[in-house]
């Protein structure tokens, strides 16, 4: 491990053109140690195309990208030995039995024989695979063949991990297990990368997140940052009326703070502008003009939104 | 290349694999009882059949059971050998799994061998099952080990052969259908030729290859032949599946012209140790016909091939430039090989003269030979004769360059190597049957044939008379050959490609280290 390096992933300027259409126009991120860093875009963002750059399976067009100080361009077999790389799809061989599917890769990184054996019964046991050892890999369910990719891929001990889409088809229950499963592996001092769709899926395990649309970084940072630039925005409110009343939008409008109000019958909703702890304002307000609501809703204006604002949601 | 690492660890990982999921199907259990089932039946009812009769001694008869047994088992291979060959990479490619062997460290050139081994491993133990029946007409005497495990050996090169050319169009094709059309292409017509020569001339004698062999001695000429075409077969399908396997921007294409330089060499040699005696071009009138004929097909197909080097992809792979800009001593060595810009057409050109400094070497030796005892006999004929003689190889090999520099112009426009190969070709046939068809329709002037140095060489050799060749022909070579390259130039030129340098356009925005204050 080269200590010194403060980032494992360096990404320079990288450009992806496929004929004339730029999958990738000019990306930079630098990735630190230890974090578990999510790749969030929508469909043909330009996700897979960075996730195989990185994996030293494609090369750019123009531009560089670095694993722990490698060049996933010059030096492809240095990148390899560095990274784990599990796939958007998962493919697995037929007729194998995961003992001999793991085998099998342990012998294409060249694992030392003597150091196999136990290589294998320690990503096992991290994915707990170990009672399925005999089972047949097609036979799998969906949620087992991630893991044993993601066993596969830890098998020569890389100190990153790069996961494209690793959740997509998960039932709930094996998300949860698959997250519980990337944070123990950032305790083991991994760093992962991992792209998705939905950031909200995210959230509750990365450090840092990068948002890329069409070939772009539209943010980039640390989840505390993302989150700040959320609470910079406007928060929405939607208030719902016992009754209709016309009057609540003079009411409002002589608040600072409140823009955008938008009455529908019984619906009302407004924007806030000002701190949250200013919002007993409005309250007092509809109060005193014996305006009566039973339902205040904070619109959780969250990764999700923040993703909208920042996508324009064009399918590539 | 191929002889490193022939059975390196990874390589072993795939063998290993495939027999284990190919074996372990019930499906194969299967595949192998009704082979060792037909096998016997088809033994039995012929042994039957012969000993009802006895018309043969115990002796015969066990011979022509064993090569009952050896023509099943080769239909055998050529059913299955194809199959698993054609399914070779395609599968890895169909099920995903590709990128997970890729980023594991393992390069195409040892997916490619292990694949080939697997294949061979799973023969082995498809043919094992029924070898027992063999043991049986020993019983009968008259048909040595040794002439049996001949048998095994000659059905193990032909497998291997199938299996890498197999291999190759499943790499190349990458698509299960197309590859197993294509060596069916090439398995079928094996099957029935060397079918009816073994039943018709060997297997029905009552012997085995190894005996024909012996009471038949073939010229050692067929084995300095086919020993190198063999080899290069075997040895070229796998670099050609490595090839089509590594990315565009890798550094494959050096291997392959290295390998495509030895080929020439030792296809030159062969040709001048075996035909070079004929070879003289004093005897140019003979020569024509004869040996001239074998000369011509190999002439003008190594046009075809050498085309496509000529006019591959003009810019420099990727990973050629950065192998340059680090300035490793092997950049310096093979640079040569080095595709893109202008060696591209140098290296074909090379490649051309080969074949021209044969055969002008072979007029040198006569000449030291015969040319100064001639004009004791007092005949110019032989003077006559060499002169003609390096006025059709100057013509020929002027004509070669301008369909090199065309195929050249082509790759410079931007087209890749087999389309600037059959452009470049097109237009050479194009020019063809122009004169030709001038000719015919009696617009015809001598300077036409001019356009197609082939066709004015056949005209005027098959005049077999004094019709003189036209020097200005190869004038008009050289002066295409100019044209294009100047042409290709000012198209590298406007698309920034560079003509001489190993640099790649754009590669100032592609980091080879760590900008400074990283
Ligand atoms: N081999 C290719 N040839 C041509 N275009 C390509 C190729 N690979 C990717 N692209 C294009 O590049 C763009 C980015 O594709 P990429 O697969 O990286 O998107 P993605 O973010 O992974 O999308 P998804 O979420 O659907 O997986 C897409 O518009 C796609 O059409
Ligand atoms: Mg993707």
């Amino acid at each position: 491990m080269n200590e010194s390096r403060p980032s494992i992933i360096e990404v320079r300027d990288l450009w992806m053109s496929f004929g004339k259409k730029d999958a990738l126009a000019g990306i930079s991120f630098d990735i630190p140690r230890g974090v578990i860093h999510g790749f969030i875009g929508p469909n043909g963002a330009g996700k897979t195309t960075t996730i195989r750059i990185l994996a030293a399976l494609q090369i750019p067009t123009a531009g560089g990208a670095w694993i722990d100080g490698a060049n996933v361009v010059t030096e492809p077999e240095e990148v390899r030995l560095r990274l784990g790389y599990m796939p958007d799809y998962v493919g697995v061989y037929e007729g194998l039995s995961v003992m001999e599917y793991l085998e099998f890769f342990a012998m294409a990184h060249q694992l030392p024989a003597s150091r196999r054996r136990s290589a294998i019964s320690d990503v096992v046991e991290l994915t707990d695979l170990d009672k399925l050892l005999e089972v047949e890999v097609h036979v799998l369910s969906k949620g087992m063949k991630q893991r044993l990719c993601l066993a596969q891929t830890l098998l020569h001990e890389p100190d990153l991990l790069i996961l494209d889409e690793p959740a997509s088809g998960l039932d709930p229950r094996a998300r949860i297990e698959f997250r519980s499963l990337l944070t123990e592996l950032r305790r083991l001092g991994k760093t992962v990368f991992l792209s998705s769709h939905i950031l909200s899926e995210l959230s509750p395990i990365c450090d840092s997140v990068s948002i890329v649309e069409k070939g772009h970084l539209v943010a980039h940072g640390s989840m505390e940052q993302i989150q700040n630039r959320i609470r910079s925005g406007d928060v929405q409110y939607e208030v719902t009326l016992v009754e209709a009343n016309d009057d609540v939008e003079a009411i409002l409008s002589q608040i600072p703070g409140v823009s955008r109000i938008l009455l529908e019958g019984r619906k009302l909703s407004f924007d806030w502008s000002e701190d949250d702890s200013e919002i007993h304002q409005v309250w007092a307000a509809l109060a005193s003009r014996k305006v009566a609501f039973t339902r205040v809703r904070r619109h959780e204006d969250d990764l999700e939104n923040l993703f909208m604002s920042l996508t324009t949601g064009e399918v590539q | 290349m191929i002889g490193s690492n022939l059975l390196g660890g990874s390589s072993y990982a795939i063998i290993q694999k495939e027999l284990i999921v190919r074996i372990r199907r019930t499906r194969s259990l299967i595949i192998q009882l009704v082979f060792a089932a037909v096998v016997g039946s088809v033994m039995w009812i012929y042994s039957i059949s012969q000993l009802a009769g006895s018309r043969t001694s115990p002796e015969v008869h066990a011979a022509q059971l064993v090569g009952i047994y050896f023509i099943v088992q080769m239909c055998a291979i050529c059913l299955v050998i194809p199959l698993l060959a054609a399914i070779s990479i395609t599968t890895e490619l169909q099920a995903k799994t590709w990128d997970p062997l890729i980023g594991s460290g393992m390069r195409p050139g040892q997916i490619v061998r292990g694949k080939l081994y697997g294949i061979l491993g799973i023969l082995f133990y498809l043919l094992l099952l029924p070898a027992p029946l063999l043991s049986l007409t020993t019983l009968f005497g008259g048909v040595s080990v040794l002439s049996i495990l001949f048998e095994y050996l000659i059905h193990f090169l032909a497998a291997t052969l199938i299996a890498c050319i197999g291999i190759l169009s499943s790499a190349s094709t990458r698509s299960t259908v197309r590859a197993i059309l294509q060596v069916a292409l090439f398995a079928v017509p094996l099957l029935i030729i060397a079918g009816t020569f073994l039943t018709s001339e060997v297997y029905s004698q009552g012997i085995l290859l190894l005996d024909y062999l012996e009471s038949a001695p073939i010229d050692w000429q067929f084995w300095a032949w086919g020993i190198p075409g063999y080899l290069f077969l075997v040895v070229g399908s796998l670099m050609g599946a490595t090839h089509f396997l590594s990315g565009v921007e890798s550094a494959r294409d050096v291997p392959i012209r290295a390998l495509s330089l030895i080929i020439f060499l030792v296809v030159v040699g062969l040709i001048l140790i075996t035909v070079g005696p004929d070879l003289q071009p004093g005897n140019y009138n003979s020569m024509i016909r004869d040996v001239g004929k074998l000369m011509s097909v190999f002439v003008g197909l190594s046009v075809l091939g050498l085309a496509r080097f000529a006019g591959s992809e003009a810019r420099v792979p990727l990973r050629i430039a950065q192998i340059r800009q680090r300035g490793h001593w092997t950049s310096w060595l093979g640079i040569v090989f080095f595709p893109g810009g202008i060696r591209n057409f140098l290296f074909a050109t090379v490649l051309w003269g080969i074949c021209f400094g044969a055969t002008v070497g072979c007029w040198l030796m006569e000449y030291s030979t015969t040319g100064t005892m001639l004009p004791l006999n007092g005949s110019s004929l032989f003077l006559e004769n060499s002169a003609k003689f390096i006025q059709m190889q100057g013509i020929l090999f002027t004509w070669g360059i301008s369909v090199l520099a065309t195929a050249w112009f082509f790759g410079q426009c931007g087209f890749n190597g087999i389309i600037s190969a059959v452009l470049a070709n097109g237009i050479q046939v194009g020019l063809a049957m122009m004169v030709a068809t001038a000719r015919e329709l009696s617009l015809w002037s001598e300077k036409v044939e001019w356009l197609s140095p082939p066709v004015h060489l056949i005209y005027r050799s098959a005049a077999g008379t004094g019709a003189e060749m036209a020097p200005e022909v190869v004038l008009v070579s050289l002066a295409l050959s100019t044209l294009m390259i100047i042409g290709g130039v000012l198209i590298a030129r406007r698309r920034g490609i560079p003509v001489w340098s190993i640099k790649r356009s754009g590669m100032d925005k592609l980091y080879l280290k760590i900008p400074e204050g990283n």
